[in-house]
């Protein structure tokens, strides 16, 4: 078996907010608590959850910008482990030039200061990862017409663009540097229904051509089915649920990813399904419920879920769950 | 006229902005009619106008914008009465009295609708005793009945809080129910979930569901998701760059949508049912609004019109493809012609 | 609409237009904020080339003696003798009459006819050296025997309106300097709050409002009283423009603060990060670039303030004292009553301390409209 790209253990983000100088003590939020994954080479792994759950904290602290509290993040380049959580310097210009992000907002993450051509190389710029400004021009002319963007208008604002167009602008900034692994939080979740397809279509495209592995957070499971390799499902900073997407949309194991999927709206109205309906929203992260974080909201809650924490579950070889209750799933199946 | 039973009737709506650019087009030619205790979802992107023709309903609408005058929206208001509220002045009385009273809204972002000054109760309270002739405590156990009736957990506490100090659904409820406390008949509904969690969006989907069942009102529910629309409309409006391609009831429009930009749209929407199909999107950019195509506004995203003269030159007017059903399509005239052919 | 292909080209134009081309073509097209700017360049110019438009020095070596505080003569091309083509000023004199209490002001006569002395352009007269370097004695007008005041003379006869071209200059670059002074110091406290922030911040923002809340006039009236009396100008000059810088910098360094720690959190700035940029690249490169229009914005806004402080100060007379010329020292010379009835030309310093302050307040807001061209852009 091939060596993780990304190697994740029990990762804990954790920090105050509020407090201060004469302020008082502050709170901690435990926006990350403890969890552990492995991403691939080529691979996408999705991360889903709802607001709250901390998603986009796990992607940002594996590229170094959350304050990681403890745990271990790995990145592998070459044959050398980038021990995230610890580095500094100029190992962190390694990291930055083999992980790269897009960002949600195409909006807010482009200066709007700065030329389409001076966006897509600022990575080269900042890092010196060019030798001479044609060599520069020569990379970002590259990189751009693989995003399928008009060369014509590199000379241009971000103002000019629209939704779509800018986020391609994002991705060609992400890849120029040439990294292994990018981080897409909530890449497409910005765009309108017919231009999204066409950024998740470039991005499979881009990733299949350079052999890339994707962490692609998203709170919209229609689009981490069709984008994703394995997802992992996410509540109040755990992980609750580890599956390839078919085995996971197929066989839900725990009990919140089974509520996940049967509330996304499907598009027939007459469509037939289980309607599990969650009562109540997500905790706090300040103060997360004792024992298994989701027994507040379970439909299939035992006594002992408000006590004890659930250990991890390997159903499979690549198909985990975090719950007391998953060995009874199959009956609970059966009898919905 | 006289026959109509729909509750709201919109005819050739057409809205147009004043802005440093220039005239913006946001609607063009929007005819529609809600039903009473019916829901019309209207479905659009960024910049079909979907959110623009709702505010003009009820005249919140910037100052920059213009109604076109021979734009009608005609209410028929509880006694009966005919209104023409695009005709109305923004300060008029009766513009009060529709507004709240007659026709009521909620938004995106429910903290937009709530000041931060008061509480939720003082907010609703006034509002009741602005249209009924209740006392204070008659008021105030109307909002406590209405807050319970939303699935608001301990009403009695809730209403003495800021909107601030609840989450994001519990907010969501505080404003329907602070919408719906005057019986409205029209409840528009502006992406009331979009900003929420699956998990909560279901609740809230549900709950007006329950609602409407109760109180009968008719609901306008505009939103950038078909599916979510599916899930809680009877008929659809499919909007593109303020000018209506589609209209019919859900299940047709959903399963044999005539418009090829409907068609467009299905094809575009992942969907965890049909994992193994691709995604198929539409080719190119929603253009800018300044950049109005001529002739039909879809044509240069268009698959069928690049060979046809018609589609970049003619505005395709509305046509009945079944009872009910109509899409503003070029096409549509070819296959009835063919259908006469053979 | 007619032509495509002009059509596009505009648009082009637009899309690679960088902010502060946007700035521009939207101050631009604002009317008022653009004469603003207009009255302003020519103050600038005032300023910076006062001894060429100025004929005289303005000081005791140049006073005319036979026309102590005289009106201010009109430039004529007819009297009672006829008319001529070039333009002339006819002789004045004046005295004080003891019995009536007021100055007599007669044209002189020679041969029974009122002495004409004609205008020319290009005088030379006294010697001064242009913007410090360049050795000249051109004055932009002048005549060959007498004097001319064209806004009259003061109490001691000196030419007002040398004057106040003089205090023209005094007055603009003591705010601006003073404008400057606060600004280094809001830029680098508010700077440093704002981009280290934690207890550094909190420490700063409590200091901050400690200079904040002590009243400024007082405070001024303390520091300028501090001045020992035997200053020379230059000295008093210099330390009043420290005083207005020390005591206006809190406001402006509270906005840098909050505009660097909003901007922080700013999805682009972390994009920058994680593009690898340090953070000298950040602010440099991202941070103030964006800012850069507000900053003038605020610093155009906050002039006229310090004109107006100086004034005031120099008015009560704890600023600048004679014969160093500004607007302030000007008007200290208006503030009796016999200036309203018996000078009123002692009054035109205030006209140009208005129309400078006013211009200052027009193209400030002219600015500030122009500065977020992205309100108007529909996403």
């Amino acid at each position: 078996m091939t060596q993780p790209l990304v190697s994740v253990r029990n990762l804990k983000v954790h920090y105050p907010i509020g407090g201060g100088f004469l302020k008082g003590k502050p709170q901690v939020v435990r926006a990350v608590d403890g969890v552990s994954f492995d991403i691939f080479p080529g691979q996408v792994f999705g991360l889903v959850g709802e607001s709250g759950s901390g998603k986009t904290t796990v992607g940002r602290a594996l590229l170094k910008a959350a304050p990681i509290t403890s745990g271990e993040v790995t990145l592998r380049v070459g044959e050398q482990g980038l021990n995230v959580a610890q580095m500094q310097g100029s190992s962190t210009q390694l990291l930055r030039r083999h992980a790269q992000m897009i960002f949600q907002d195409p909006y807010a993450s482009l200066s709007p200061r700065m030329t389409v051509r001076d966006i897509i190389a600022e990575p080269l710029e900042a890092m010196g990862l060019t030798r001479n400004r044609q060599e520069t021009d020569r990379r970002v002319r590259e990189v751009a017409a693989t995003c399928r963007l008009n060369l014509e208008h590199l000379r241009r604002f971000p103002h000019a663009f629209s939704g779509g167009q800018r986020q391609r602008i994002a991705i060609a900034r992400a890849l120029v540097s040439g990294p292994s692994f990018l981080v897409a939080d909530e890449a497409v979740a910005a765009l309108d229904v017919s231009i999204q397809a066409n950024i998740l279509n470039l991005l499979k495209a881009l990733q299949q051509d350079m052999n890339l592995a994707f962490m692609f957070i998203s709170h919209d499971l229609s689009v981490v089915a069709h984008f994703c390799d394995v997802v992992a499902v996410m509540y109040l900073g755990e992980i609750v649920e580890i599956a390839p997407t078919q085995e996971l949309f197929a066989r839900p194991s725990h009990p919140y990813t089974q509520a996940l999927l049967s509330a996304i709206p499907p598009l027939d109205p007459d469509a037939d399904r289980d309607r599990i309906r969650l009562a109540g929203e997500i905790p706090s992260p300040i103060t997360p419920p004792s024992g298994c974080r989701f027994h507040t909201r379970c439909p299939v809650a035992e006594a002992g879920c408000k006590s004890i924490k659930p250990d991890w579950t390997q159903l499979s070889v690549s198909h985990g769950a975090a719950c007391h209750r998953v060995a009874d799933q199959p009956e609970m199946a059966a009898a919905s | 006229m006289a026959e109509d039973s729909a509750v709201l009737r919109v005819s050739n709506l057409s809205i147009s902005f004043s802005t440093d650019e220039g005239l913006v087009t946001a609607v063009d030619d929007l005819s529609f009619g809600l039903e009473p205790g019916k829901t019309l979802g209207i479905v659009g992107e960024s910049g079909s106008g979907k959110s623009v023709s709702t505010k003009s309903l009820m005249q919140l609408l910037p100052s920059n914008a213009a109604i076109a005058p021979n734009s009608s929206i005609l209410y028929q208001t509880k006694q009966g009465k005919y209104i023409d509220i695009a005709k109305l002045d923004r300060r008029s009385k009766t513009l009060d009295q529709i507004r709240g009273g007659e026709i009521a809204m909620i938004f995106q972002e429910p903290s937009a609708a709530f000041s931060p000054l008061y509480t939720i109760g003082n907010q609703m309270i006034e509002g009741i005793r602005l249209h009924r002739n209740v006392s204070r405590a008659q008021a105030r156990q109307q909002a406590i009945d209405m807050l319970e009736r939303v699935g608001m957990t301990n009403p009695e506490l809730r209403i003495d809080q800021y909107a601030f100090q609840l989450s994001g659904g519990m907010r969501q409820r505080a404003m329907i129910a602070s919408a719906l406390v005057m019986r409205p008949a029209v409840l528009i509904a502006d992406e009331p979930t979009t900003a929420l969690d699956v998990t909560i969006q279901a609740q809230i989907l549900d709950l007006l569901a329950e609602l409407q069942n109760e109180f009968g009102m008719a609901i306008l529910f505009i939103s950038h998701d078909l599916a979510v629309i599916s899930q809680i409309a009877d008929d659809v409006l499919v909007m593109y760059l303020g000018r209506a391609m589609e209209t019919g009831p859900v299940r047709t429009i959903i399963r044999d949508p005539q418009h090829p930009y409907t068609q467009g749209l299905i094809k575009a929407i992942p969907r965890i049912d049909r994992l193994d199909q691709p995604l198929l999107p539409i080719p190119g950019d929603i253009p800018s609004p300044l950049e109005r195509p001529q002739g039909c506004v879809f044509h240069p995203r268009c698959p069928h019109a690049p060979d046809r003269l018609r589609c970049r030159t003619d505005v395709p007017v509305a046509a009945e493809t079944d009872p009910h059903h109509r899409a503003a399509c070029h096409l549509l005239d070819e296959k009835v012609l063919e259908e006469v052919h053979r | 609409m007619a032509n495509p292909f002009k059509r596009k080209t505009r648009k082009e134009d637009y899309y690679t237009a960088s902010q502060w081309q946007l700035f521009w073509s939207r101050f631009k097209a604002n009317r008022l904020a653009a004469l603003g700017g207009a009255v302003l360049s020519l103050f600038i110019g005032i300023a910076l080339f006062a001894e060429f438009i100025a004929p005289y020095s303005g000081l005791a070596d140049d006073r005319n003696p036979d026309y102590t505080a005289g009106p201010p003569q009109l430039i004529r091309f007819c009297d009672s003798e006829g008319c001529q083509l070039w333009p002339f000023v006819q002789q004045m004199t004046s005295s004080y009459s003891v019995i009536e209490k007021q100055y007599q002001v007669e044209a002189l006569m020679e041969n029974g006819k009122p002495i004409r002395r004609n205008l020319q352009f290009f005088h030379r007269a006294g010697e001064y050296k242009l913007l410090g370097v360049i050795p000249s004695d051109l004055h932009l007008f002048g005549v060959e025997r007498g004097k001319v005041h064209l806004f009259g003379t003061d109490s001691n006869g000196l030419d007002l309106f040398s004057r106040v071209m003089f205090a023209t200059r005094t007055s603009l670059t003591i705010g601006f300097l003073g404008i400057l002074i606060s600004f280094i110091l809001s830029l680098f406290i508010g700077g440093v709050a704002g981009y280290v922030g934690g207890w550094v911040d909190s420490t700063i923002q409590a200091f901050t409002d400690l200079v904040r809340v002590i009243p400024p006039i007082p405070l001024y009236m303390a520091l300028t009283a501090m001045f020992p009396r035997d200053w020379t100008n230059q000295q008093v000059y210099f330390a009043m423009t420290l005083v207005l810088g020390l005591v206006n910098w809190p406001t402006l360094a509270r906005r840098i603060r909050s505009y660097l720690l909003a901007s922080r959190e700013e999805e682009y700035v972390l994009a920058a990060r994680l593009a690898g940029a340090n953070g000298w690249r950040i602010v440099t490169r991202h941070l103030l670039p964006g800012f850069a229009s507000y900053i003038i914005v605020e610093l155009v806004i906050n002039f006229p303030y310090r004109i107006l402080d100086e004034t005031a100060l120099s008015i009560v007379g704890l600023g600048l004292r004679r014969p160093t010329m500004s607007w302030g020292v000007l008007l200290q010379e208006m503030t009796t009553v016999q200036a309203i009835q018996l000078t009123p030309w002692f009054f035109i310093p205030l006209i140009f301390f208005v129309v400078a302050v006013l211009s200052f307040t027009l193209l400030g807001d002219g600015l500030r409209d122009a500065a977020d061209p992205y309100s108007g852009i529909q996403r």
